[in-house]
């Protein structure tokens, strides 16, 4: 119950952004969905940091894929299919990690400031969708592709090919993060203020 | 968790010199151009996990796929420049991982967390609050089993509807269960005094 | 222990237009008090007006000297507060973090926090606990943990609101049992009306407004005499 409550929004912003964290780390622990569509099983772990940025915000999104970037690289096998440690920084994958921090960072941004300024449901869904797919996918294959290719030498060309393969895998997550942010706010609302 | 037992001369020492040792040599590395060297480093590498008396259960996942990835890089480097060059490449990528791995493998966890908040601590000055993140840090640890058992439940729920494979059917409910967690637990959190202005470690 | 009295003046609570609660005046003084009543009554936002976790729209809310408005953080230093979802309380990995978090404000050494801790875990049979991970505890467990973090803070007051409603019956009667071994105050809200025959005074809510105050088996009666309406 939120009735007048004197409850700190620094109390509830340390506690979302560990909850989320969490729930982005829940996210990998399990098997992957398989889905008809596409050939390759997709872990919804993107799909939650996606979600951190455009149901907290730019802020406590960032947070909460920071906490998980740094519970992994600490130890804690938190990344989807048990992995963790500091050799994932240092291997090919390494950017991509750094890229959830800041596509969490842009998706929460363009959602605060941009997608939900619009009462329109189509609206709200096209600029959502795109704020995702800038946010979620862009921001991080722009951190992930140049990492891969100074730390394998492989040139840009072919470290963009090369992950190419996820793009619809990655695709099909922006559109549920999309649904799944606008559902969620309709009923939340006040989430981000 | 990876990393917590090892008791080896590499365990005592301090994480953070292990990590800027592990972050000058990944530099390094890379101004090396000869294979050769490139090789007796890897054999040095080895040599370290080994008097390390490292878990190398824990390394065979990771350094399978990390073989698969090397593979493919190491034909495609191959054709598209020459098979020197693929070759150094290959050796620099598991030469960095191994010695990133021989920090993770001997470094306990709660080390690492030291070594984070301690590199974190400049924050202190645009107003983050180290034992708020201490906190923060350890409820997600806290929560993480508790969620996988909402994902697990939520999944298991959808399946009896035949939707367990819907992405957009499992992460609904599972969010709004995780943001109604969080809400209560606020609450708690203040019940119980917290004041994140005041609080101290 | 002398107990600071609990004083309800002229509280209104509005909530998006509805009165949740209107013009309630009480003074709580006693050792154990109930609070029944149907879900949505306004019982929830009762408890949660003493330590200030909701605040009055119209009126004030005392506890001793201190205004609810103006002291919360004090008063929640003095009163302790146990909530119906037993998991959703417990904010660290390990049972003995968990109680030591509120410790960790005071000013007392490392050593003396983990003797508090011990002693809270003995104080209520469940010693045992204390190198369990959060996680693999069940609900009754969780609950009693939840008491003991609220315990080792040492409040006069421990409000509960609903804190047997998500356990089984064994777990049920089992947190009774400490509840009535407490010898701090208790406000205690609740479905479970057997728990109230030892206490000194129940209040019955219905509709936003305190349909009944005094002695526990009038008040249940009347609490049932309405259920049946």
């Amino acid at each position: 119950m939120s009735i007048n409550t004197a409850s700190t929004s620094q109390t509830r912003n340390t506690v979302y952004v560990a909850v989320f964290a969490a729930m982005i780390a829940a996210m990998g622990l399990l098997p992957p969905i398989t889905l008809g569509i596409i050939p390759v099983p997709i872990t919804l772990q993107t799909l939650g940091v996606m979600l951190a940025g455009a149901l907290l915000g730019p802020w406590r999104g960032a947070l909460a894929s920071s906490v998980v970037v740094i519970l992994s690289l600490a130890g804690l096998p938190l990344l989807a299919g048990g992995r963790g440690g500091l050799g994932i920084l240092f291997g090919p994958t390494g950017g991509y990690l750094v890229g959830w921090i800041f596509g969490s960072l842009v998706i929460g941004a363009l959602f605060k400031y941009w997608v939900l300024r619009n009462e329109n449901k189509t609206v709200r869904f096209i600029t959502g969708l795109f704020s995702v797919l800038v946010g979620g996918v862009a921001v991080i294959y722009l951190f992930g592709v140049p990492w891969t290719a100074v730390v394998t030498g492989l040139d840009l060309r072919t470290s963009l090919i090369g992950s190419l393969g996820f793009l619809p895998g990655d695709i099909l997550k922006a559109v549920v993060t999309t649904l799944v942010a606008l559902t969620v706010h309709h009923s939340y609302r006040g989430l981000m203020k | 968790m990876i990393a917590s037992k090892n008791r080896s001369y590499l365990a005592r020492i301090r994480p953070g010199w292990k990590f800027g040792a592990l972050l000058v040599l990944s530099i390094g590395l890379y101004l090396i151009n000869s294979w050769l060297i490139l090789l007796s480093i890897i054999i040095l590498s080895v040599v370290l996990l080994l008097t390390a008396r490292v878990d190398f259960k824990q390394l065979r996942m990771p350094l399978l796929s990390l073989a698969m990835i090397l593979s493919v890089v190491f034909i495609l480097l191959g054709l598209q420049t020459d098979w020197t060059n693929a070759v150094v490449s290959v050796l620099r990528l598991l030469t960095m991982c191994l010695l990133a791995y021989s920090v993770s493998l001997t470094t306990s966890f709660d080390a690492m967390l030291e070594l984070f908040q301690q590199v974190a601590s400049p924050l202190r000055f645009i107003g983050a609050n180290p034992a708020q993140i201490a906190l923060g840090l350890s409820m997600t640890i806290r929560f993480i089993p508790e969620l996988k058992k909402v994902y697990l439940e939520v999944r298991e729920a959808q399946h009896a509807r035949g939707l367990g494979n819907n992405p957009l059917a499992v992460s609904v409910p599972l969010v709004i269960r995780s943001l109604k967690i969080a809400d209560e637990t606020a609450e708690a959190l203040d019940a119980r005094g917290y004041d994140s202005a005041s609080y101290q470690r | 222990m002398e107990l600071p009295p609990i004083l309800f003046e002229n509280v209104t609570v509005k909530f998006e237009d509805r009165d949740v609660l209107k013009d309630v005046c009480l003074t709580l003084s006693e050792q154990r008090i109930g609070i029944i009543g149907a879900n949505g009554a306004g019982k929830s936002t009762l408890s949660r007006l003493i330590n200030g976790l909701v605040l009055p729209t119209h009126g004030t809310v005392h506890v001793g000297n201190l205004n609810t408005h103006k002291h919360a953080k004090q008063i929640r230093r003095d009163v302790g507060f146990v909530f119906q979802n037993p998991a959703n309380q417990i904010i660290m990995p390990l049972v003995s973090e968990d109680i030591a978090f509120g410790l960790k404000n005071l000013q007392i050494s490392k050593v003396e926090r983990q003797t508090r801790v011990q002693e809270t875990l003995a104080e209520l049979n469940i010693s045992h606990l204390s190198d369990r991970e959060s996680h693999t505890l069940s609900g009754g467990e969780q609950q009693m943990v939840a008491l003991a973090s609220v315990l080792a803070m040492q409040p006069r007051t421990i409000v509960f609101d609903e804190p047997t409603t998500m356990l089984d019956l064994r777990n049920r009667l089992a947190f009774q049992e400490e509840v009535a071994k407490l010898a701090q105050r208790a406000i205690v809200v609740t479905h479970d009306l057997e728990i109230l025959e030892d206490f000194d005074r129940v209040l019955v809510v219905t509709d936003g407004a305190i349909a009944f105050d005094g002695h526990p088996m009038e008040a249940i009666a009347h609490y049932r005499q309405w259920s049946h309406a």
